[in-house]
C-alpha cells in the first residue's frame, strides 16, 4: 500500500528561521580547501573559498538538516536532495571571521518527476553579514532543497 | 595576452578521482548528517549505488575553483547557480569547465557571463549553470 505525505503546508512560506553566527576557523578552511581540491587563496591568502557561502548558510540556518527535514516531513523512505544553488558573492569571506545570518523559507513546491516520484521542496534564502562590518550584507546564498518521497510498503 | 569574449573556453578544472575521505571531511565541516554522505548501507538502502555520494556543494565547488584557477583570485566570482542533475560517487572523475557568453562592462569592472557546468567521467552532466566573474585585468576583449 502507498501512502502519500500531504503537500507541504503553504504557510511555510515567509517563515523566518532563527539565523546564527558562524566562524570561517583557520584549521576548517584548510581542511576544506584540501578535500575541495582548491589551492589556498592565489590572493591575499586570507579570503576563504567561495564554497563558504553555501556552508555557512547550511550551518547558519539557525535550524539543523534534521529540523529543515522535518518542516518537510520527511519520512525514512523519503531522500533529502539538493536541486539548486545560488551564491551570491558581493564580498568575499575572510577566514577567521563571524558571519551572521539572516534565513527565511520563500516558497514550497510540489511536482512529479519524470520518473513519476514526487518532490517536495523547500526554498531557503540565507543572507550573510560580517559582524566586523554588520550594515551591508556580504553576500546570500539560495537553495532548494527536494525531498524525493519513497513509497511505505 | 588572452582574447576574451563570447566562445572562449575557459580552463577546465578536473578532479580524477573524487576520495571518499574527502566526502567524510566536507560532512564534518558541513555537519551534514545524510548518510549517503557516508554509510554505504545508507547509500544502497535509497537506491543510489554502492560508493559514497559527494556533496552536490563539493562539486560546485570544483567550479569554483576552475574560475579562481582562471582569474587568480577568489573575489573574482560576483555570482554562481547551478542545477544539481545527476549524482557524483567517490571513485568519479568530474571535469569543471565553462564558456563565456556574454562580456559587460569596462576595466576593473569588465566581467563575463558564463555557461559553467561539471561532468561527470562518463560524460554525464551533473552540474550545469551559470556565473558571473570579474575578468582578469590581464585580458583583453575581443
Amino acid at each position: 500500500m502507498t501512502t502519500l505525505v500531504e503537500e507541504l503546508d503553504p504557510n511555510l512560506a515567509g517563515r523566518q528561521l532563527p539565523g546564527d553566527l558562524t566562524t570561517i576557523a583557520r584549521h576548517q578552511s584548510a581542511i576544506a580547501d584540501h578535500a575541495l581540491h582548491a589551492e589556498t587563496d592565489p590572493d591575499t591568502g586570507e579570503y576563504a573559498h567561495s564554497i563558504w557561502f553555501l556552508i555557512i548558510a547550511l550551518r547558519g540556518m539557525g535550524i539543523s538538516v534534521d529540523e529543515l527535514c522535518a518542516l518537510a516531513e520527511k519520512r525514512e523512505s523519503d531522500t533529502l536532495l539538493f536541486g539548486t544553488c545560488g551564491i551570491d558573492q558581493i564580498q568575499p569571506l575572510v577566514v577567521g571571521h563571524t558571519y551572521r545570518t539572516t534565513a527565511s523559507i520563500d516558497s514550497v513546491n510540489r511536482r512529479t518527476s519524470k520518473d513519476g516520484s514526487i518532490l517536495d521542496s523547500l526554498t531557503v534564502t540565507v543572507t550573510l553579514f560580517d559582524t566586523g562590518a554588520p550594515s551591508e550584507a556580504v553576500g546570500a546564498v539560495t537553495s532548494v532543497y527536494l525531498f524525493k518521497r519513497g513509497q511505505d510498503h | 595576452m588572452t582574447t576574451i569574449g563570447p566562445g572562449y573556453h575557459l580552463p577546465t578544472f578536473v578532479v580524477d578521482e573524487v576520495s571518499g575521505e574527502h566526502i567524510r571531511q566536507v560532512a564534518l565541516i558541513l555537519d551534514d548528517p545524510n548518510p549517503i554522505h557516508f554509510d554505504l548501507a545508507a547509500v544502497a538502502a535509497a537506491g543510489m549505488g554502492t560508493r559514497e555520494i559527494n556533496q552536490g556543494g563539493s562539486t560546485m565547488a570544483y567550479i569554483v575553483n576552475m574560475i579562481t584557477a582562471w582569474t587568480g583570485s577568489r573575489s573574482a566570482l560576483k555570482r554562481i547557480k547551478c542545477r544539481f542533475r545527476d549524482n557524483v560517487r567517490a571513485g568519479d572523475t568530474v571535469t569543471a569547465g565553462g564558456v563565456i557568453l556574454e562580456v559587460t562592462g569596462r576595466g576593473a569592472t569588465r566581467r563575463a557571463l558564463c555557461e559553467v557546468w561539471a561532468d561527470r567521467g562518463d560524460g554525464c552532466r551533473v552540474i550545469d549553470g551559470t556565473a558571473i566573474v570579474l575578468i582578469p585585468e590581464t585580458s583583453q576583449s575581443a
